[in-house]
């Protein structure tokens, strides 16, 4: 089988129905493990920072998750553009399917950089760059969700909120800019997560906890995409015989 | 007479006949700008480096206001459903629809905030600079604005939806707008807060009737 | 770390640390739970159009 055709069946909602239980549950054991190994890293194995102490620790949850804030929004743009230019279903329904992941880790990384904040600005909520556009890109995961599940027909919803997620790709980089430059501008305390050069000891566990998480969402995907198609494909033959035991 | 300075002048003229729609988000912008100094210590120090920020918050506020009825008539009318099937750009509809509604609504406010930088001690001699950023901003809140409501047009009740859309992908204009005032009013350039809001009204402008134009469309396909 | 007990205080900073992967650990079996209920609530649906299908005079 080619790649072609391959990606060409994998369009397809029955067969990526078929194939993506055995791929979601790899993806949920190599994630635990590589989540399990990246805490015993991170929280045993790598020695405090000269500055913060253990208190550095809380960036294995932190970073991963923002980065993810940011990756799924990225997939998200991608299934909108794909969905609204070639109206492909499948598309769709892993837009619709990521958007409350991506609220999630974003609601993480807001609860952890705030958590960080304290032992280092000495306060839980400081108008720091990176959390103020963590806050807003919580917003737009929030219309996006609220969109997408306001129209009585699905396919609306699908389109309106691929509108908004590809409005809110262009906009992420200039809420991220002018957040930057606001700061700047007022000089405030503008936080460095680690100031020098990350130790190798420190920095495998980070690695390895991105990883973990990028199988984590790979395998929640899978599966909210698969109770997607069948909301969208439920007067299909093979979607009623999917559902009968 | 060209024909798309008639569709505007028939716009205009629509949004006029119901004055009512226009006079009150001037008489909110005024009235939510008299509330800080009561709510807050009315020292002139302390309202001069906050009346920036009220002054943009409370214009956006007041754009958001008019938004759920932006489209809500002629839809009802069916008149949208002809300018989606009609060969006309819908593109420039939009956009001088969109104009039409800044005319009306924002264009007012633009007139009284003279008064407001007086109640607000914001020094009088950088009116300019405040209004330049005001015109800016409030063309291109308009447009993301009117995106917000042609998305939530077949909705009932979208006035918080559309707050929940617009709002987060406003915060850039509200940043460089408000800054561009405060920038002025510490006598520094407030050139670059103003470059940056011009470069997004070039690019909102550019982009968003496209994407307001395909987010009417999909209330009648399907 | 040096000791279990260095491990759980985590310094001074283990009022910070644990909430931040507690919480973490929270929304994260959460997200498992939603998708279950995503999951049911779709099956729930295509059985009811069947049904709605079948009870529709041919």
């Amino acid at each position: 089988m080619t790649l072609k055709t391959f990606l060409h069946r994998l369009g397809s909602p029955p067969y990526f129905y078929q194939i993506s239980k055995p791929w979601g549950r790899a993806f949920a054991w190599i994630g635990l493990g590589l989540i399990l190994v990246g805490l015993y890293g991170g929280l045993w194995l790598a020695p405090p920072d000269y500055q913060q102490g253990n208190g550095f620790r809380i960036m294995y949850v932190h970073v991963p998750s923002a980065w993810m804030s940011l990756f799924v929004f990225m997939v998200i743009a991608v299934a909108s553009f794909i969905g609204l230019v070639w109206r492909m279903r499948l598309a769709d329904a892993v837009a619709a399917a990521s958007a409350p992941l991506g609220a999630a880790f974003t609601a993480v990384a807001l609860v952890t950089g705030s958590l960080w904040g304290k032992p280092m600005w000495g306060t839980y909520w400081v108008w720091d760059a990176r959390l103020t556009s963590e806050l807003i890109l919580f917003f737009l995961y929030l219309g996006i969700i609220t969109l997408n599940r306001s129209f009585e027909d699905q396919k609306t919803g699908d389109k309106a909120a691929a509108i908004l997620a590809l409005i809110g790709a262009i906009d992420v980089p200039i809420v991220h800019y002018s957040v930057d430059w606001w700061q700047t501008l007022h000089q405030g305390s503008s936080f460095k997560g680690l100031t020098s050069e990350i130790a190798p000891s420190m920095l495998w566990p980070l690695l390895v906890m991105m990883a973990g998480f990028m199988f984590y969402y790979a395998w929640l995907v899978l599966w909210r995409t698969r109770s997607e198609i069948l909301l969208r494909e439920m007067d299909r033959e093979w979607a009623q015989r999917v559902v009968e035991p | 007479m060209n024909p798309w300075l008639f569709f505007f002048r028939t716009e205009l003229g629509v949004s006029w006949r119901e004055r009512r729609r226009v006079m009150l988000p001037l008489v909110f912008f005024a009235i939510v700008a008299f509330l800080f100094p009561l709510t807050m210590n009315p020292k002139a120090g302390l309202l001069a480096r906050m009346a920036p920020g009220i002054i943009w918050v409370d214009a956006m506020l007041a754009i958001f206001l008019g938004l759920e009825s932006l489209f809500r008539h002629d839809h009802e009318e069916g008149i949208l459903e002809q300018w989606v099937l009609s060969p006309t750009s819908l593109e420039l509809r939009v956009l001088f629809k969109v104009a039409s509604f800044w005319t009306v609504t924002s264009l007012p406010l633009l007139l009284m905030s003279p008064l407001l930088v007086l109640w607000l001690s914001f020094p009088v001699q950088e009116l300019g600079i405040l209004l330049v950023g005001l015109f800016l901003g409030t063309v291109t809140l308009c447009f993301l604005g009117a995106l917000g409501a042609a998305l939530t047009l077949t909705l009932r009740q979208s006035s918080m939806l559309i707050a929940v859309l617009f709002l987060p992908i406003a915060t850039p204009i509200l940043i460089f707008g408000a800054h561009s005032a405060i920038l002025a009013a510490r006598d520094l350039d407030p050139r670059p807060a103003l470059y940056l809001l011009a470069t997004l009204f070039f690019l909102t402008v550019g982009i968003v009737p496209k994407a307001i134009s395909a987010a009417l469309r999909i209330s009648y396909e399907t | 770390m040096t000791s279990w007990h260095e491990f759980v205080t985590m310094g001074r900073f283990g009022l910070f640390v644990w909430p931040a992967f507690g919480f973490g650990l929270i929304v994260m079996l959460l997200n498992i739970y939603w998708a279950r209920l995503r999951e049911k609530t779709a099956r729930r649906e295509v059985r009811q159009a069947r049904q709605a299908e079948e009870e529709s005079p041919q």
